[in-house]
């Protein structure tokens, strides 16, 4: 904290006397909402600043008589201009104008031209591009984009979760406005979980992230929610053979201070089935989300903000035979609520206060009724969070951005609960309860050494406390530079030292959200790790290509996974004593560490008919646990040699485009038997044997490599009441088995082999989608 | 709209049935031939049983199938106690099956190590144990018998309790054998605990259910990590089986080259009719 301290000192004593301060919001013409990121450039000084999250910039200069032109840019916008009289300081609030027609790519900063400050290391989601990505189902989805870049992946098709440079996706912070969301699929990883049309910003951070974020170790999706049309309602939508989904936003009262967005979708494929299923069966298979946020103007210096979210999916059935009901439910759900009130401080300085509630929680059911007596059995487990947070964004000079802030997070972790109901017997067995605190502060400065050179530097300090057993912390220090070597070439590089209080511990069988939350403590270590990165990108202006090359190590440790043989299953109690009839789930753990390293390869090209993106990712991940392989390292789940994506959008008619995503991946690692064997119970026994498997090291075998090529042909309709598009899809239009799991089976008396299993052939799609 | 529905759903399972599930044409897992090596030395046991077969391949054509399924004939045995080897035979009889030799003449005795050695058709697998000394008092085991109806029936169950002692390393076997006329014996693994500090003061096995008409004898025996560890993860194996939230289980043994377990036990015996 000293050290804090000092820094902000040091910092303060570098001002200046005299300064006058240029401040303001920028919002964008067409719906009142903030833009996030927008260029703000003295171009006669060489200085300038981004739009924090709210829109909100800064700029202090030193007093001189005369004025200067201060210039407003933002891709997909209009740039505008504005000359000021720097004797005094003003506020100049802006609405910009969209330009028309977005160029449909996953921009990557390279800072080409302009103020060279702003994020370091920050990769923004294109919206836009992602409405126009091919898609499952009729549904777009952000986690598609980003698994379009180097170095995102997704190991096999359902395994649900989002793997950045060889971490696993417990180890992404994937934060909706603010609030974390611990399971980020619906259909077993087929979809995210987030209704891109109720989305402003998505932005990741792949490496070394700035001080500000904490408490994972791999990377950082910043999700935010559309603050909703302050100028008039407005809703978009599509309505798809399997699902439909509505967003609706627009003004509240007639003053136009607040706004307000409303979204939700939902899929009816089981009311489908149904339709064909006998009387004596009824199936469950759904999924649905909803998103609110409201906003509110209180003067002109303070805004409240309300949001939510809410989604689960539900697999089940209940089968009726001989009048006795039997019923099996897998369900999961995220939900998270934020309350946020923005202030801005003098001339300077923004601050914002955050209420963040969150959870996660999944479920197996099995319940039978026979003749009036129920036999039940359930598994759950879950994750809430509460917390509060402070951030201050201190514009100290164009050359300095200071942020500082605290957060406290109180986490309530349930680990699983058995339950078991027959008429004579009830055993009601009750969730274990762990509580812990998490606490934070940091401080970054994003400084721009000179009108080339920007650094991002920051300290963040985090300490973990569960109510009962080992407390853990420490100092968090973070790096990013960018150097703009010339009008097309910037130079990048990263550290980061980063510390996660939380491990999911997941079996390395088919991905299912059966993953449980486990907190640091006792015998659990957190996990944390040192990632260094370095890179360069290439973005002639008069050219239509651009290229990105980026190198990176990590090295983690504290990492746990599941000793040979364990199961979720019973897995009832951390660190428990006393309880000689229970299974001890740190029994079944194991701790280790890891490390990773990569390159990645990127090349856009971009012209009016065509964008077309590629990425190749050369990686390996490697991990060593305790009692598995010897304690040597082996392949982690998520080690994938070479991803390589390909992707783009060809606009051959006014009216007409053609959309192509297909992607390869080498295979990733799995255990499978080498040979068999049998045995008796005991030593002699004649009469019973059991049949047994010897298994190859952990992750000794490859899965077969995947790729799959997805198409989308759209047709946009100009209706007058807006904006309309059919799409026609075509998910792995070639229809490749890519596996899920790997199984064994007898082909014929005496004779054994291996099979994968796939889940998804080719699956058209037609959609129609609108805004008004 | 329902048989249209109905229509297209038949149309793609028919055609797409092959899609789900596909042969992999060469694996291109290495297959290695070991023997399994299985013995249980017990002093308080007649008959030292050696349970001697051969892997398969998990992938391909499995030649050797009858050398899975029970045990080889034709394998060589050999028990040696440091200074003397004894051959072992070959014996089917009473429900038992395997290499055997008679305790009585073998000598097996507590705190004595012992190597048991098998070999067949160019394969060898060996391995090693000693025979636990410490036993426990009968003082010490805690017995309760109970009989419960279930649907007309009478079920006499056994409950064994026995002392947790201090320390991490005790390992526990419940071994029920029954004697039925004729010297038909059937002997069943119910328990493997481990006894370790936060347990409580004592251990309870899982309860023996006993059978009416033949001579029920319960082994309360102290065993070995190694006897624990491979009973443990083989059960752990055996319960996994078809369950897709489980890791693959190594079997962890103790034999040499081969795969299996020589292991040791040291029992209390109570008999119950």
């Amino acid at each position: 904290m000293k050290l804090l301290l000092l820094v902000l000192l040091l910092l303060t004593c570098a001002l200046p006397a005299q300064k006058v301060t240029l401040n303001g919001t920028i919002t964008e013409a067409a719906t009142g909402e903030a833009l996030m990121g927008v260029n703000v450039y003295l171009t006669e000084l060489g200085l300038g600043t981004v739009t924090n999250a709210y829109g909100f910039y800064s700029l202090s200069v030193a007093t001189v008589e005369g004025v200067t032109p201060v210039v407003f840019s933002y891709l997909g916008y209009r740039s505008d201009t504005i000359i000021w009289a720097r004797r005094a300081g003003a506020r100049e609030d802006l609405a910009m104008l969209e330009q028309g027609e977005d160029l449909g790519t996953v921009e990557v900063r390279a800072n080409g031209g302009g103020y060279a400050g702003g994020p370091i290391g920050v990769e923004r989601l294109s919206l836009s591009a992602v409405s126009e990505m091919p898609v499952l189902l009729g549904e777009k989805d952000i986690f598609k984009g980003l698994q379009m870049l180097p170095g995102v992946s997704n190991p096999r098709e359902g395994s649900g979760g989002l793997y950045v440079r060889g971490g696993s996706p417990d180890q992404n912070l994937i934060l909706l406005d603010g609030a974390p969301v611990y399971n980020a699929f619906h259909l077993f990883g087929f979809l995210s979980v987030f209704n891109a049309d109720a989305l402003s910003s998505v932005d990741l951070y792949k490496g070394s992230y700035p001080a500000r974020y904490g408490g994972r170790v791999a990377s950082v999706v910043d999700i935010r929610m559309k603050e909703g049309n302050r100028e008039k309602w407005s809703g978009a939508g599509g309505i798809g053979l399997v699902s439909s989904r509505l967003t609706l936003e627009g003004p509240l009262g007639k003053s136009k201070k607040g706004s307000i967005i409303v979204s939700g979708r939902r899929t009816y494929f089981d009311l489908l089935l149904n339709l064909i299923n006998p009387p004596d069966r009824k199936d469950q298979l759904y999924f649905f989300d909803g998103n609110a946020k409201v906003n509110y103007q209180l003067g002109d210096r303070d805004r409240v903000f309300l949001s939510a979210y809410t989604g689960r999916d539900n697999f089940g059935s209940v089968i009726t035979e001989d009048g006795n009901d039997t019923r099996d439910a897998f369900d999961w759900g995220n939900r998270t609520f934020t309350a946020r009130w923005n202030h801005q401080l003098g001339e300077r300085a923004f601050l914002n206060v955050t209420a963040i509630g969150a959870g996660f929680d999944f479920s197996v059911e099995n319940e039978e009724l026979v003749r009036d007596t129920v036999f039940a059995l359930e598994y759950f487990s879950g994750i809430k969070d509460l917390g509060l947070r402070a951030d201050l964004d201190w514009y100290l000079s164009p050359r300095h951005s200071v942020r500082m802030g605290l957060e406290a997070t109180r986490h309530d972790f349930t680990l699983s609960t058995v339950a078991r109901t027959t008429a004579e017997l009830q055993d009601q067995v009750a969730g274990e309860q762990v509580l812990a605190d998490e606490l934070a502060v940091y401080l970054e400065d994003e400084f721009a050494v000179t009108p080339d050179l920007t650094l991002n530097y920051g300290l963040r300090a985090a300490t973990f406390r569960p109510d009962s057993g080992a407390a853990y912390g420490g100092l968090e220090p973070r790096l990013a530079l960018s150097y703009r070597l010339n009008a097309a070439t910037t130079l990048k590089a990263g550290y980061g030292f980063t510390r996660q209080f939380l491990h999911l511990l997941s079996n390395s069988g088919p991905g299912l959200p059966t993953s449980l939350w486990v907190p640091a403590g006792g015998r659990i270590p957190p996990q944390h790790g040192h990632q260094f990165s370095a890179g360069a990108s290439y973005a002639p202006t008069t050219s239509r290509w651009a290229f990105n090359v980026e190198a990176y190590y990590r090295k983690i440790d504290g990492l746990i996974g599941y000793e040979n043989g364990a199961t979720f299953l019973l897995l009832d109690v951390l660190d428990g004593t006393g309880r000689a009839d229970r299974f001890d789930i740190l029994d079944k753990v194991t701790t280790g560490d890891g490390r990773a390293y990569g390159l990645e390869l990127v090349a856009n090209y971009r012209a009016p008919k065509l964008t077309a993106n590629v990425a190749y990712t050369l990686a390996r991940v490697d991990s060593r646990l305790e009692n598995v392989n010897g304690f040597d390292y082996f392949p982690a789940n998520q080690d994938r040699r070479h991803d390589l994506n390909l992707n783009g959008v060809w606009r051959f008619h006014p009216r007409l485009s053609l959309s192509f995503a297909w992607t390869y991946g080498s295979g990733v690692p799995t255990t499978i038997p080498r040979s068999q064997f049998t045995s008796p119970i005991l030593p002699g026994n004649r009469n019973q044997r059991i049949e047994l498997n010897q298994f190859t090291p952990r992750n000794a075998y490859r899965f077969p490599a995947v790729h799959r090529l997805d198409l989308g042909l759209r047709w946009r309709r100009s209706p007058k009441w807006g904006e309309a598009f059919w799409e026609l899809g075509f998910y792995n239009a070639y229809n490749r088995a890519n596996p899920f799991y790997l199984t064994t089976q007898d082909v014929r008396t005496g004779e054994g082999a291996l099979f994968k299993s796939a889940l998804l052939p080719v699956v058209p799609s037609v959609s129609y989608q609108f805004k008004f | 709209m329902r048989s249209l529905f109905l229509l297209l759903l038949v149309a793609v399972l028919t055609g797409c049935a092959d899609f789900f599930m596909q042969e992999i044409d060469s694996p291109g897992v290495d297959f290695e031939r070991q023997l399994v090596l299985f013995t249980l030395l017990s002093p308080q046991d007649s008959l030292l049983f050696v349970d001697v077969r051969e892997t398969a391949p998990v992938f391909g054509p499995r030649e050797n199938a009858n050398n899975i399924r029970r045990p080889i004939e034709g394998a060589t045995v050999m028990i040696d106690d440091g200074t003397t080897t004894h051959e072992l035979a070959y014996y089917n009889e009473n429900g038992q099956q395997g290499h055997a030799i008679d305790t009585e003449g073998l000598g097996l005795e507590a705190g004595k190590t012992y190597t048991v050695t098998a070999s067949w058709d160019g394969l060898t697998a060996t391995g090693r144990a000693t025979i636990p000394t410490d036993t426990f008092r009968l003082g010490d085991i805690s017995l309760d018998l109970e009989t419960i109806e279930d649907g007309g029936f009478q079920e006499r169950i056994l409950s064994v309790t026995v002392p947790n002692r201090p320390g991490e390393d005790d390992y526990y076997l419940l071994i029920h054998d029954r004697l039925s006329s004729g010297s038909f014996v059937q002997r069943n693994l119910v328990d493997y605990v481990r006894g370790k500090d936060g347990l409580g003061e004592s251990l309870l096995f899982a309860p023996v259910s006993l059978i009416d008409g033949v001579i029920n004898t319960v082994n309360i025996c102290t065993t070995d990590k190694a006897t624990y560890d491979y009973f443990f993860s083989r059960g752990t194996a055996f319960n996994n089986q078809e369950n897709p939230f489980a890791e693959p289980t190594e079997i962890i043994g103790n034999v040499e080259i081969g795969i299996g377990l020589v292991g040791a036990m040291n029992c209390r015996r109570v008999v119950a009719w």
